[in-house]
């Protein structure tokens, strides 16, 4: 309740300097890449870009920012079936979500599993075009996206303005190379594997512009063989008697 | 109760900020890499078994009763106590659905709060506003520039921050001329008592200052508050609220600088949802927020949250009120209910309207009777019918026109 009452305070403050709030987009710029993270980035984009299909498994936290700067953290696990270059299935169980997306190549849906409520989106294109468009029309994240979209390379360092090759460390048990990158609202971290599998470990997102700089961090719990991957997979499965509702575009008021 | 009041004050200050800032500035990171403690990188990648020995020390970290006796050690004494436990997840509003994506959360960063709005005058000129504005870890900066139909223009910028319950601002306001009026202030909210301080300074550097004192415990709040123009006559206001039993009763005095003196009194009651007068009270006369583009008073003792029918007609919005815009209108809202300015007679009033169409709500309002229509849900509360829709990731209630 403090939480929300300090959110709406500091919402307020931001609404009552303008009433018109309106996005554009950040220019391309070239970050300045320590030729170590890029050697490290562009091998784990590639044994990605490699695979046409894969499931994830991912654990991941938020911080909740309350009006006293404490940090209330909230759990999810969120399971990733991917099928380049159009068909997803997300499904997040957890603290505050409960929902699952499903792209089947034609159709995007997303429903809310606690409140029992879908909606659609008509041709959403891939799964790269889907998640901007998520961003940029709906303002709506698909956390662990990252995993998902067809150039990893170009989805961490677009945007970003230094990458640094910070050093070898652990997740969990397994060595990992550690890289920190630089943007203009968040700070981001990515542990890749140091060994033969130079797949993505645990992501750390610093969003750095909002009160008591909440993070993000999501790990990979498992990634299973997806040879076996049926069409069903991405179809959506909306149990009787859910509702159908809208989904709100951002408004564009400019 | 005790901590709610306080926030209540501290949103008080807040909104005070934002009263006085009207719009806010880019500012952009540093585009470099972070420079923390990981520091040192190895020599070589096929060398290096761990980080560089100039790290952070990871052995002082990871024991939260090590961590607390550190802590005091330190200060010498324990932290403040915190308030109650929050609601829990599944009673929160907590927007999950706006993290987790670096590709996404690049994407938007571009995205400065900024706008640019055009109105005709009434003699048909057009008139321009615009202006930027960024929120930073509780800081805000804004600049906003109006042009009138013959090319003049106002400016103004400034900046504000908000820490741990303290609150500073400066601004300064630019006319056509080139003469400006700069305006800076300070608040603190501690233990549910308010104290703030503000000068403002006019083209020739005369000056007003004002400060003032405000405490709220217990339903019973107080306030004192002293205003300095340029020649130091001086105008003191104080006075005493107190809310019992839906009861609201206050008294207030206000002495000029020959010392002459102006009290007054009232009552009001609050009875179910609806806020009546009494002979003499005035809803929010103690402690409103000032519309938009005046200063609100800071010190002001945070007023008692009425909520009043709708159709009602106010002199000021209950502290606390924000600023919304729903479809491009500006509206304030508190308690549930929407207030729309007006300037009739050389005063502001508000009417209390019903949620305009497109407002949303992110819990289901309360006491709403649910009814499908043609197939809809609608969750109907005074004459106002809301359906549920995905708004920014959130399943929320938006208000839609009458369906039937």
């Amino acid at each position: 309740m403090v939480g929300r009452l300090f959110r709406i305070a500091l919402s307020a403050v931001l609404l009552m300097f303008i009433a018109a709030p309106a996005r554009s987009q950040a220019a391309p710029r070239k970050p300045a890449i320590d030729p170590e993270a890029d050697a490290v980035l562009r091998q784990m984009s590639d044994s990605l870009k490699g695979a046409q299909s894969a499931i994830f498994r991912v654990a991941d936290t938020i911080d909740d920012v309350q009006a006293d700067g404490r940090k209330i953290q909230y759990a999810h696990v969120r399971e990733l079936t991917v099928q380049r270059p159009n068909k997803l299935k997300v499904e997040t169980r957890g603290d505050v979500t409960n929902r699952t997306v499903w792209m089947d190549g034609k159709t995007l849906t997303v429903y809310d599993k606690d409140k029992n409520v879908y909606a659609e989106i008509p041709e959403p294109g891939t799964i790269d075009e889907a998640v901007d468009m998520l961003q940029d029309k709906y303002n709506l994240s698909l956390p662990a996206s990252d995993l998902l979209c067809a150039d990893v390379y170009k989805s961490l360092t677009e945007g970003c303005g230094a990458i640094e090759y910070v050093g070898l460390g652990y997740v969990g048990e397994e060595k990992c190379h550690h890289l920190a990158f630089t943007a203009d609202t968040i700070d981001y971290q990515l542990w890749v594997g140091a060994g033969d599998k130079p797949g993505p470990r645990k992501i750390v997102i610093t969003y750095k512009r909002l009160p008591g700089q909440p993070q993000y961090t999501m790990q990979l719990l498992k990634k299973e063989d997806p040879s076996g991957i049926k069409d069903s997979v991405f179809e959506r499965e909306i149990p009787n008697g859910a509702e159908k509702i809208e989904i709100q575009p951002v408004a564009k008021t400019e | 109760m005790k901590s709610k009041r306080c926030l209540i004050a501290f949103m008080t200050v807040a909104f005070a900020l934002a009263g006085v800032l009207s719009g806010h500035a880019a500012q952009r990171g540093s585009g470099s890499a972070s420079r923390g403690s990981y520091q040192a990188r190895p020599a070589s990648s096929a060398s290096r078994s761990s980080y560089g020995g100039s790290r952070a020390n990871a052995g002082s970290y990871g024991s939260v009763r090590q961590s607390s006796a550190q802590s005091r050690s330190y200060s010498g004494a324990s932290r403040s106590s915190y308030p109650s436990r929050p609601a829990a997840p599944q009673q929160k509003s907590f927007n999950n659905e706006q993290y987790g994506s670096v590709r996404q959360a690049n994407r938007a960063s571009g995205a400065q709060p900024s706008y640019n709005r055009q109105a005709t005058g009434p003699a048909g000129g057009t008139y321009t506003d615009k202006g930027r504005a960024s929120v930073d870890n509780g800081k805000a900066s804004y600049n906003r520039e109006i042009t009138g139909p013959h090319g003049e223009s106002i400016s103004s910028e400034g900046r504000a921050t908000v820490d741990n319950g303290k609150a500073s601002y400066n601004r300064e306001i630019t006319g056509p001329g080139g003469e400006s009026i700069s305006t800076s202030g300070k608040a603190t909210v501690e233990d549910g008592k308010v104290k703030y301080n503000r000068e403002i300074t006019g083209p020739g550097g005369e000056s007003i200052e004002t400060s003032g004192k405000a405490t709220v415990e217990d339903g019973k709040v107080k306030y004192n508050r002293e205003i300095t123009g340029p020649g130091g006559e001086s105008i003191s206001s104080s006075g005493r609220a107190t809310v019992d039993d839906g009861t609201v009763k206050y008294n207030r005095e206000i002495t000029g600088p020959g010392g002459e003196s102006i009290t007054s009194s009232g009552s009001g009651s609050i009875t179910g949802t609806a806020f009546s007068q009494g002979a003499v009270g005035r809803v929010g006369a103690v402690g409103a927020v000032a519309p938009v583009g005046t200063v609100p008073r800071v010190g002001a003792v945070p007023a008692v949250p009425a909520v009043p029918r709708i159709g009602a007609v106010v002199p000021a919005l209950p502290t606390g009120a924000a600023a919304v815009t729903v479809a491009g209108a500006s509206y304030y809202t508190f308690g549930g209910r929407y207030y729309r300015p007006s300037y009739v007679n050389g005063a502001w009033n508000y009417a209390v309207i019903a949620p305009p169409i497109g407002a949303t709500v992110y819990v289901e309002p309360a006491g709403a009777a649910v009814r499908v229509i043609d197939g809809v849900t609608y969750y109907i509360v005074e004459g106002t019918y809301y359906r549920r829709s995905f708004v920014n990731g959130m399943v929320s209630y938006l208000v839609v026109a009458n369906p039937e």
